[in-house]
């Protein structure tokens, strides 16, 4: 029907600002004619039904809201200080590791070689006579 | 019909303090974390419990609301915005709850007739608001139950103002016939 649009326009321009003279004689006369505009308007009754459930203002909380809260942004800030040093110790750890091989292999580089078997070799002469060892025994100078 | 209620306007309600306790947060005091919880909190869950329709749900979603603010603080330009930043972040959490409820099968297991009209029309109108897209329940939600102004609601789900003249005029419009056809069913 002929203006069904615009009943449509005014009827939600109503719930956010008063209409004009007019605006609402419109309205009352297109609802006399047309059925279904009569019933939307009747049902607009229900937007204020909806209006009606919104939880109260002073709605009560769990005693321990703010505590649960205050509780997870602490367990976060420390979570977020340990990743936040976290590359830092890797970084730390990873540059001792580097120094102590590097330490390592340049005092190897310099210790002098190191085999199971001596370099030089003993051996026992049998031809040469023995040593002479001086006469220590007192009794002879006595007699 | 309605204005914007200035009291609770959460857009524009910043006070100065909450400067001087974000500055306190930064630097990691619990005694400021407290202090803006407290402040928020019963505004926030409200909000969050009529988009939910659930006040216990309701409570989880703020607490996750708070953490993700202090957490993204540094993301904060302008301090006064501190708490249409916190509504953001929790009417997109109620979003994102919407969202994954709407793929779940709807669960609903009537009303005992002990329960009394105002039980049964609760219900009704909770069962009618499942039936809208999330979009569109949380437009209606905000401006019809929160009574928040146009530009409010447009900053809060970061939408063009005419998007949300556009999704109100749609939500109004289906809920009415959702209305009737329910008060059809039940005549
Ligand atoms: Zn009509």
């Amino acid at each position: 029907m002929l203006g069904c649009r615009r009943h449509a326009r005014l009827l939600d321009k109503s719930r956010d600002a008063e209409l004009s003279t007019r605006e609402a004689l419109f309205l009352a006369n297109h609802e006399s004619r047309c059925e279904r505009c009569a019933a939307l308007a009747e049902a607009d009754w229900g937007l204020s039904v909806l209006r009606e459930q919104a939880f109260p203002e002073d709605l009560e909380l769990s005693p321990q809201f703010t505590a649960n809260v205050v509780a997870m942004v602490r367990v976060d800030r420390g979570r977020e200080r340990v990743s936040y040093w976290a590359p830092a110790m890797v970084g730390a750890t990873v540059a001792a590791i580097a120094v102590m091989v590097m330490l390592q292999l340049f005092s190897r580089a310099n210790a002098p070689a190191f085999t199971n078997s001596p370099v030089g070799e003993a051996r026992l002469d049998r031809s040469a006579e023995p040593p002479a060892f001086p006469n220590l025994d007192r009794s002879s100078d006595h007699k | 019909m309605f204005g914007t209620r200035a009291v609770v306007n959460p857009v524009s309600d910043t006070l100065s303090d909450d400067l001087h306790w974000l500055e306190r947060c930064r630097q990691g005091d619990d005694a400021a974390v407290t202090y803006l919880v407290n402040k928020h909190r019963n505004r926030l869950v409200r909000t969050a419990a009529n988009i939910l329709r659930d006040r216990f749900e309701a409570e989880d979603v703020a607490q996750d609301a708070f953490l993700k603010a202090f957490r993204e603080l540094h993301r904060l330009r302008d301090d006064r915005a501190f708490a249409s930043f916190l509504y953001r972040i929790c009417v997109r959490l109620c979003m994102d709850r919407l969202r994954s409820k709407r793929a779940e099968p709807a669960e609903f297991d009537g009303v005992e007739s002990s329960d009394g009209p105002q039980i049964e029309t609760r219900i009704v109108v909770e069962e009618l608001l499942e039936t809208l897209t999330p979009e569109l329940r949380m437009t209606l939600v905000l401006r019809e139950m929160e009574q928040l102004s146009y530009e409010e609601v447009a900053e809060i789900m970061h939408v063009p103002i005419g998007t949300v003249r556009s999704r109100l005029h749609t939500a109004r419009e289906r809920f009415r016939h959702l209305w009737l056809d329910a008060n059809k069913e039940t005549a």
